[in-house]
């Protein structure tokens, strides 16, 4: 995997903290590629390689998904069940970024098999640290499988 | 044969006889005699007993004289003895060498006079001269110490000061032998009859107390001189130590004698014991004697006599007492044994085992009643059972009856309602009050009919097939039947029925229970119960939504704070203006949020008075509001006008129509004829009102996430997601139900919702 650029999908409705990952992993400097999309059903014709998303080399399968719960049209947990029921893509680890701090929403999220479950800080410097981290760790050390 | 019974008659007769006369020993008469000696034993010991204390009454009257002759006598003696004496002292007084030698003051001469007075008169202790201020000017015995002293303290010198005569002193034990010694005071006188000195001589009483103590005819009797000045002072006693000592206790002898009485008296004396005393004053003197026996030496040989006599008496009544008990329970016992045995009969218990019989008179009544209990003990057998019979019979028809009467109020107070059924014919045979009530039909309409002939209860029972069905299975339910009352009225039912056999009869027994009711509670418990559930939901989501909706700007304003920091330092002006475009729309996001969180609290919190408002007029207040943005993207409105009154808070019911509409012309998309149409519909359950447009339309599986606050279907559309929230929530406050209708994109949408609440005819308000 080393010297390949790691593909992160980000699902997220608010293009503020779209800027906020994209700068993050900008300053970590670490070798990927972000791609967002702004709502669930987004999220999950990507995947499927629908519509817009059929251009492979434009929108490559991601290597990990970064899911907010809060979404227009399919809600996050929903995406995260489709995902983890298709075989084709359940193998993507999937790490749900919220604001949300309802032990209901983690409860869910864990049942349906999400493999981290972070949320926002408020705090700027808090926010850089736990980018900062989640980069080393999930781009730099965890290992994914050629056939994601 | 008849000789031969004759015979067996008197042999029988004669044992019974036999029987009846007892030995002489054991007879009550025997013991009668018994008795009467007994009381001879008694009485006997009683009379000696009576004899014996008369004696002794008598022998302490005789002790008692005694003693008071005795104390005459030595009362006689004591007077005579000191008068002698007394005498001679006072002829020595008056002798003229005596008197010479006083007034002259030959002392010398005077001293051996006085020696040898002394020695011829035995008695005298010693004489001594004193001068009148009590100085001993002499003394018979030579050289004596006590010259030159003065005895002016002394009883009898001031005596015979005071009187002027001659004065018996009290007595006083001698130092010199200890015998009491008794002072006589003689005055010397001059020519002219002045006292010029005293003379006084101690005369010894030993010989006096000697003559007294031993007086009387026993060993235990005793004389006693008591001088009775100042209480009485004891002068001559046998016990030394008692002399001059105080008479003690209550002495009624003692006082008599003060009195100046003599007598005879039984006392008690100072040490608690009885004495016989006879007493005497003694002539001339102060002085008294007792003489005293004590009562059990006096009375010795009655009171052993007494003694012994109490002893046998007592044996004889002790042992008469014990023989008497005998003898009484020798009769009382099988007696009261047999009248116990009489009761246990006569209370019926025939199975008494009558007590161990003597072979007396008792013994023998004893044994006839025995004889007669198991006579009639046979007799009672057969009566007993007869009664008990009768009981048992009696009994059995009051339970009966009981029983009946506590079935019968059972059947006609049960709130169910009850057939019973002949099982051969399938005729009612009896129905229950409830059951006439419950279906409106008369008891004559119910009975003799056969089951099936009963048109209401075709759905249960329609044949007679149904009923040959009942009696098979015994036991039959029917959850929730459908039956129609006499008024027509449909009622769900429970349908029980049992058969079984009443004597050898068998019938069936039918119970219908009217559960409509149940029924209906149960579905409106269930609405309720999901009612709850879909309101709990929506808070729940409501909760979760505005935290999460609100912590999103505000974590975009403080991460973009950090990099605006970050950016200033780095004079990096692009990117700084990107900062504050961030910040800006999180800023204002956040304080549309807050406001329409405001506005949708205030739905139900703030209401205007309810209002009568026609829904054209609605309508009307609703286009004039939405007019600038229906004409800015030029929709045609089309409205179906219908004369509907509605009643409530004005301001919110045009909102629902106002957000319907805002929402229309918002997702019209490219509709090149955009449309909204605006009506009512009426259907079954009611009247429904809708808001339909030719826009973009609503893809089905979004549908009902459309309500959810701070829901947007499409992210770049304006709005926080809050309109139709909050006409949910309005519908909500009119009892109301909002849902939307939409074959899917570009197939427009139509909005449909109820206001049931708003069109009811009471006053209700909001």
């Amino acid at each position: 995997m080393k010297g390949e650029a790691i593909v992160i999908l980000v699902v997220e409705d608010d293009p503020a903290h779209v800027e906020i990952i994209r700068r993050n992993f900008e300053a970590s400097r670490l070798a990927n590629r972000l791609i967002s999309v702004e709502d669930g059903q987004a999220a999950l014709d990507y995947l499927n390689r629908k519509g817009q998303y059929n251009d492979e080399t434009k929108f490559p399968m991601p290597n990990l998904i970064l899911l907010d719960l809060r979404l227009p049209k399919v809600d996050g947990l929903e995406v995260l069940r489709i995902i983890k029921l298709d075989p084709a893509v359940n193998k993507i680890p999937v790490v749900i970024l919220t604001t949300s701090a309802a032990e209901a929403d983690m409860v869910k999220a864990y049942e349906h098999h999400a493999n981290s479950f972070l949320i926002k800080p408020v705090d700027f410097s808090q926010f850089s640290k736990l980018m900062d981290t989640f980069g080393y760790y999930w781009v730099a050390w965890n290992q994914y499988p050629h056939e994601a | 044969m008849k000789k031969t019974n004759v015979m067996e008659q008197k042999n029988v007769t004669g044992k019974l006889r036999t029987n009846v006369r007892s030995p002489l020993r054991y007879s009550i008469g025997f013991r009668f005699i018994g008795f009467v000696m007994l009381a001879v034993a008694i009485a006997g010991a009683g009379v000696s007993l009576v004899v014996l204390s008369t004696s002794r009454e008598h022998l302490r009257q005789q002790a008692l004289n005694d003693n008071l002759n005795q104390a005459n006598l030595a009362a006689a003696f004591a007077s005579n003895y000191i008068e002698v004496i007394e005498a001679h002292v006072e002829v020595f007084a008056r002798r003229p060498d005596v008197r010479q030698g006083v007034l002259n003051g030959t002392l010398e001469e005077l001293q051996t006079t006085l020696a040898q007075f002394v020695q011829i008169q035995a008695p005298l202790n010693g004489v001594g001269v004193y001068d009148t201020n009590g100085i001993q000017l002499t003394y018979s015995l030579a050289n004596s110490a006590t010259i030159g002293q003065s005895f002016s303290d002394r009883n009898w010198f001031q005596g015979v000061m005071a009187t002027g005569k001659s004065y018996l002193g009290i007595p006083i034990l001698s130092k010199a032998n200890n015998i009491p010694v008794e002072t006589y005071a003689v005055p010397i006188l001059d020519e002219q009859g002045q006292i010029r000195a005293v003379l006084s001589a101690g005369i010894s009483l030993q010989k006096l107390s000697d003559a007294l103590v031993n007086i009387g005819f026993t060993s235990d009797t005793e004389g006693r001189l008591v001088d009775l000045r100042d209480g009485g002072l004891i002068i001559a006693d046998k016990d030394p130590l008692l002399l001059l000592t105080q008479v003690t206790g209550n002495n009624q002898a003692i006082s008599s004698l003060m009195a100046g009485n003599s007598g005879s008296l039984e006392i008690t004396d100072s040490a608690g014991k009885q004495v016989l005393t006879g007493f005497s004053p003694v002539a001339g003197l102060p002085w008294g004697i007792i003489v005293v026996t004590p009562s059990n030496t006096a009375l010795a040989i009655i009171n052993t006599l007494t003694q012994r006599a109490s002893i046998y008496a007592g044996l004889i009544v002790i042992l008469s007492g014990i023989f008497g008990v005998f003898l009484v329970l020798g009769i009382i016992r099988p007696l009261s044994r047999l009248v116990q045995d009489t009761r246990e009969i006569g209370n019926g218990n025939m199975d008494v085992k009558l007590g161990p019989m003597g072979k007396d008179e008792i013994g023998n009544l004893s044994r006839s009643f025995g004889e007669m209990v198991v006579k009639l003990k046979t007799t009672m057998v057969s009566r007993d059972d007869l009664i008990k019979e009768v009981a048992e019979r009696k009994q059995a028809e009051e339970a009966l009856i009981a029983s009946e009467a506590r079935y019968r109020r059972f059947f006609e107070a049960a709130r169910d309602g009850i057939l019973i059924l002949d099982v051969e014919t399938g005729t009612v045979v009896d129905v229950n009050p409830f059951m006439v009530e419950l279906l409106g039909f008369s008891r004559e309409e119910f009975l003799n009919k056969k089951i099936w002939e009963l048109g209401f209860f075709k759905d249960i029972i329609a044949n007679q097939n149904h009923f040959e069905e009942l009696k098979r299975n015994k036991y039959v339910t029917y959850e929730n039947m459908p039956l129609e009352t006499a008024s027509g009225q449909r009622i769900q039912v429970e349908f029980v029925s049992y058969c079984y056999e009443v004597g050898n009869h068998q019938v069936i027994q039918c119970n219908i229970r009217n559960i409509t009711e149940r029924k209906r509670l149960e579905r409106e418990k269930e609405k309720f119960t999901q009612e709850l559930a879909e309101k709990n939901t929506e808070l729940e989501r409501f909760t979760y939504t505005v935290s999460h909706d609100l912590k999103s700007p505000l974590v975009t304003v403080k991460t973009f704070l950090g990099y605006l920091k970050h950016d200033i330092a780095a004079a990096d002006p692009p990117l700084i203006e990107k900062d504050m475009f961030f910040m800006n729309s999180a800023a204002d996001k956040m304080g549309k949020l807050l406001e329409e969180l405001l506005e949708m609290s205030r739905v139900g919190r703030i209401a205007n008075l309810p209002v009568k408002v026609t829904f054209d007029e609605l309508v009307e207040d609703t286009l004039s509001i939405t007019a600038g943005r229906i004409e800015e993207k030029g929709v045609q409105v089309r409205l179906h006008k219908e004369p509907v009154t509605l009643f409530g808070d004005r301001t919110r019911l045009v909102e629902i129509w106002q957000n319907l509409v805002e929402n229309a012309v918002k997702f019209m998309g490219d509709q090149p004829a955009p449309q909204i149409d605006i009506g009512v519909e009426w259907r079954e359950n009611g009247t429904v009102f809708f808001v339909r447009d030719n826009g973009i339309g609503i893809e089905p599986r979004y549908q009902s996430k459309l309500f959810n606050l701070f829901e947007k279907i499409n992210p770049k559309t304006e709005g926080t997601g809050m309109g139709l929230a909050i006409t949910k929530r309005i519908v909500e406050l009119y009892q109301g139900k909002i849902w939307v209708e939409s074959k899917g994109p570009g197939e427009g949408t139509c909005f449909f919702f109820t206001l049931p609440g708003a069109l009811k005819d009471k006053e209700s308000g909001v």
